[in-house]
Order: C-alpha cells, then sequence, then structure tokens
C-alpha cells in the first residue's frame, strides 16, 4: 500500500511539474528574452535569487517577473516585456550603464559593453502591420535607436535586419496595430 | 503486507485518502493561484503609461480661440538671419512683423506652449533658446498664464526627454512650467466636423488653455513626409489616441485634431532645421530661420517649401503642395494651403 501510495503521489507530483513546467512552454512556443548581459540560460535560472531589484529598477519598466505561466524554472526571474517598455541601454537612461546589471547581486545580469549588447531581434507579421495593409504608419522606424535595423520597402513598408537589430523593443513597444505586428524574439541573442 | 485487515477498513482507508489528498491538492493550488494574482506583491511599473488613462466622459466642445480661420488668406512671416543672429532677434522681429504681441495674444489669455520634445535627441527637439524667446515676448502680452507642455514618443519617457534636451532648465529659468502632459488628466472633447473621429482624447492643461503656441522644429518625416505646427499637435493626446490615429488614418485624424484644438500662433524653428531623413537620424542644415504666423496651414506649407528648397528639391512648392495631411487640414477649415491666397513676409537680418 505504501509503495502503491507513493507511487501515486509520485505521478501527481510529476503531472503537476509538467504542467507548469512543460505546457507553458508549448504554450509560450519560444525561450523568454533576458535583460542585456544576462548569463546563458541554464546559469541564469541557477544564479537568479529572484529578488526582483532589476524589475524594480528598470526606468522603462520593461523588465517584468515572470510567473508560473512562464515556468516552473523560470518563475520569479527577470523577463522582458515589450507590451510594458523597452530597453534603453542602447540609448536612452541606461545609455550610460545598464541599471539591471548595476543592482544585481549574484551577476545573473552583467554588465557588458554597448556594443556586445544584444537582447535578440524582432519579428513582423506583415498581415498585422498597419504600414504593410496600405496605411500611413512607420511608427518603428521613428522610433527604432538603431540606423539600418529597420530599413524602407519603397520609402512606405518597413524591413527589419535581425542581424542589426539590438532587440530593444521600442518598436514593439509603439508599434499602434492591435493585435501588434512586431514581436519581440530571443532570437540571435547575445548571453554571457 | 497488510493481509491481515478487513476489506472495509482497508477500502475506507484508501477512499478518504485520496479524496483527503485531492482536496488538499486543488486547496493548494487555489490557494498558490490566489497569492500570485495579489497585485501588490509584484513590483509597480515606473511606466506612466501603464496605469490606465481613463478619460472623464463628459463631452465638452473645445474652448473658444482667439483667432478664426480665414478662408480669404493667410500671412505668413519668414525671419531669416546670418549666422551671427541670436534667436531671440529671429523671434522678436517675426512677432513685430505680425502685428505685435500685445495684438496677436489678448491679455488675460490663458497661454499653453507646444514645444517638440518629441524624442531624446537635442536636434529632434525644438531649441530651447527659440522657446526661451517666445515666453519672453508672451509674458509682455500680460497672460493670466503661460504653460509648456509635451508628452513624448510612444515608448519615451517625457520627463527624461525634457532634460536630457535641456528644455526643462533652460525653458525653465524663465519661470514657466514645463508639463509632462502625460501626468495629466485626460478629457474627452467632440470633433463636430471630424472626417475619421468624431472625438478625441486630450490632456485637460491643453483643453482648458485659451491660447496655443506651437512651436515645432521644421523636421522630415517618414510617415507623414514632414513635421511641422500641425503633426506637433499629435504630442496634445495620451498614447492609446496616438495609436489610435495610426490605426484609423494618420494624416486625417492630424487634421481632425486640429480642427478642434487650433493653435493661435504658430512660431516654427528653423535655425537649423532636420532633411532626408526624420524626425530623428536627418541631416541637420542650419537655416537660421524662423517662420510665424497665425495660421497653422499656411505656415506649414511655406516651412515645407523652405526645407524642401534646403534638400535641393527641383520644385518645392509642389511637393509641399502634395502632404497629405496639410491638404486635410485645409478642407476642415484649419487655415489656407492655397499657395496663391498666402503672403509671405520676409524679413532679412544681417
Amino acid at each position: 500500500m505504501k509503495r502503491r501510495d507513493f507511487l501515486r503521489l509520485f505521478g501527481v507530483g510529476l503531472v503537476t511539474f509538467s504542467f507548469f513546467d512543460i505546457l507553458p512552454r508549448v504554450f509560450r512556443g519560444r525561450p523568454l528574452v533576458r535583460p542585456p548581459g544576462s548569463r546563458v540560460e541554464d546559469l541564469f535560472n541557477a544564479v537568479c535569487v529572484r529578488c526582483v531589484r532589476c524589475v524594480q529598477i528598470c526606468p522603462t519598466s520593461v523588465i517584468a517577473m515572470a510567473t508560473l505561466g512562464d515556468g516552473f524554472k523560470e518563475l520569479g526571474t527577470p523577463k522582458i516585456d515589450p507590451a510594458r517598455g523597452s530597453c534603453e541601454r542602447i540609448h536612452g537612461r541606461c545609455a550610460e550603464q545598464a541599471r539591471c546589471a548595476q543592482v544585481c547581486p549574484t551577476g545573473a545580469i552583467l554588465d557588458v559593453q554597448k556594443e556586445n549588447v544584444k537582447l535578440g531581434s524582432t519579428v513582423i507579421n506583415t498581415g498585422k502591420c498597419i504600414a504593410w495593409q496600405g496605411g500611413p504608419c512607420l511608427t518603428c522606424y521613428e522610433v527604432c535607436p538603431v540606423i539600418g535595423a529597420i530599413t524602407l520597402f519603397d520609402e512606405s513598408r518597413p524591413l527589419f535586419n535581425e542581424n542589426i537589430c539590438v532587440g530593444c523593443g521600442r518598436c514593439a513597444y509603439a508599434c499602434p496595430a492591435e493585435p501588434k505586428a512586431l514581436t519581440l524574439t530571443s532570437k540571435g541573442e547575445r548571453r554571457t | 503486507m497488510d493481509q491481515g485487515q478487513p476489506e472495509e477498513e482497508k477500502s475506507k482507508r484508501s477512499t478518504v485518502s485520496r479524496r483527503t489528498f485531492l482536496k488538499l491538492l486543488i486547496a493548494g493550488a487555489a490557494a498558490v493561484g490566489g497569492i500570485m494574482s495579489l497585485d501588490f506583491l509584484y513590483p509597480k511599473p515606473t511606466n506612466p503609461e501603464l496605469r490606465t488613462v481613463t478619460p472623464t466622459t463628459a463631452k465638452v466642445t473645445a474652448s473658444t480661440f482667439s483667432t478664426t480661420p480665414s478662408s480669404k488668406g493667410a500671412s505668413v512671416v519668414v525671419v531669416r538671419g546670418s549666422a551671427s543672429v541670436k534667436p531671440a532677434v529671429l523671434v522678436e522681429r517675426a512677432l513685430e512683423s505680425l502685428g505685435g504681441v500685445e495684438k496677436i495674444v489678448p491679455s488675460g489669455a490663458s497661454i499653453f506652449v507646444k514645444p517638440n520634445v518629441g524624442f531624446y535627441d537635442k536636434e529632434a527637439a525644438t531649441d530651447p533658446r527659440v522657446v526661451v524667446a517666445v515666453v519672453n515676448c508672451l509674458k509682455r502680452a500680460l497672460p493670466s498664464q503661460i504653460v509648456a507642455g509635451e508628452s513624448s514618443v510612444r515608448g519615451n519617457d517625457t520627463e527624461y526627454a525634457l532634460q536630457v534636451t535641456g528644455m526643462r532648465s533652460i525653458v525653465g529659468e524663465t519661470g514657466v512650467e514645463v508639463r509632462d502632459l502625460r501626468k495629466d488628466q485626460a478629457v474627452n472633447v467632440s470633433i463636430p466636423k471630424g472626417k475619421a473621429m468624431s472625438s478625441v482624447n486630450v490632456f485637460k492643461t491643453v483643453r482648458d488653455s485659451s491660447f496655443i503656441v506651437d512651436m515645432p522644429r521644421l523636421k522630415r518625416h517618414s510617415a507623414t513626409t514632414i513635421t511641422i505646427s500641425l503633426k506637433n499637435m499629435m504630442g496634445t493626446v495620451p498614447d492609446s489616441e496616438k495609436g489610435r490615429f495610426h490605426q484609423v488614418n494618420l494624416n486625417q485624424c492630424i487634421a481632425d485634431l486640429n480642427s478642434v484644438l487650433r493653435p493661435s500662433l504658430v512660431i516654427i524653428d528653423a535655425t537649423n532645421v532636420m532633411t532626408k531623413r526624420g524626425p530623428t537620424g536627418g541631416t541637420m542644415v542650419e537655416l537660421n530661420t524662423v517662420i510665424a504666423s497665425l495660421d497653422p496651414v499656411a505656415a506649414d506649407i511655406v516651412a515645407a517649401e523652405e526645407l524642401f528648397k534646403a534638400e535641393g528639391v527641383t520644385d518645392p512648392a509642389a511637393s509641399a503642395g502634395r502632404v497629405e495631411h496639410i491638404q486635410m487640414a485645409a478642407e476642415l477649415g484649419v487655415g489656407v494651403a492655397d499657395r496663391s491666397k498666402i503672403e509671405i513676409v520676409e524679413v532679412k537680418i544681417s
């Protein structure tokens, strides 16, 4: 009996864990985007102590706390959410120094030189983009701080260069389309 | 193996333990879920736009502005100075040529000054020295108050932009408050002549003023060809409205907005203009010019022409005439876009 109960308990535990770990990953479909200068993912989750100081210090509020829906291993760690803001490490209030890296007590986020900052890159869904659908909008092009990351087709439609893009999320935040045409992904990210 | 135990007891024990276990599991999950949904446990976002801006729903028509658009014609003053001429001198001459600030601004007016501080870049913003010069002139008209304000491009922090462009400190020296409009309340204003919008949410400070002084920097713009006085008025609406403009029809919405928040006085900073690309990252050309008018549409037409001339465009007047939002504003009666009906007063200061 004891063994049976134990096995049942173990089974339930496994199912619960899977629910909070595998399903969110499947649901989300892509890895989280991390603050600039973050360690490689396994190391990051191990080193981060979930103190959320980086979440509190971020001047744009782009850093958010990962929830259970983001996965068990990721719970409480910082993630970049362009629905809330954009990363100003390249241009703006953190141009001198990344505040998140400054306050991180364990070195899960390291302060790297601007040239080495790449959080990921933005992808466009032209079906949702106002400009690609014929309307006058180039908000992404307007707000992009890196010349060449976004270029114009026919002087009216944005084209994204994932190699030059640093993944700051300004375009994704500012995109006025509903639902948004731009998604910030971790593709091409530079981790420490 | 508990072979000695009677059957009932065995099944009873396992039934109870399973049920209890499931109850505990559900209770535990509910407790965790409940705790995780408690808002106060999470750090609050510092971005003011994340707190929903709920406009008051009382329908109020915009306060009347002292100048009414004339379909007869408009007058635009273009003051050109040599490199050594200071912005204050350009501004003084411009206002003089328009009839003098005491004539243009009714005494006791509640003035709102709208500089362009959309980005963190100094080159993209109105030169603070030009704003100071205008403010000092406006004071002579004995207004009841002067407030300057802006809400930056979506995603940019207005406070930081005001700081880093020097707008806050330099204009602050005149004693005039430069407000981050994002901290202001938003109110709903109906647009009787609106073609794309029947109403719009604007910041209360602007709606409550009785005289708007629109002070853009003359620049190119990726989406609207140029950004001058009409486009500059977009800084008076909250982010959600800026987004809506793009969703509905950017050019028509700019025209609609200006039909209710019509600038009474336009002073365009053309001291250094942004050519080839804008609203940031363009090539700056020094013109040391100030363009002023009581008609924002006419001012934009003349200024656009100046910009295209500086770029070396073959037919600057034709290019200026093709700017959509200017034509749409003219159609709504915001001002005169017909070049033949615009009187240009040229002043040269060496």
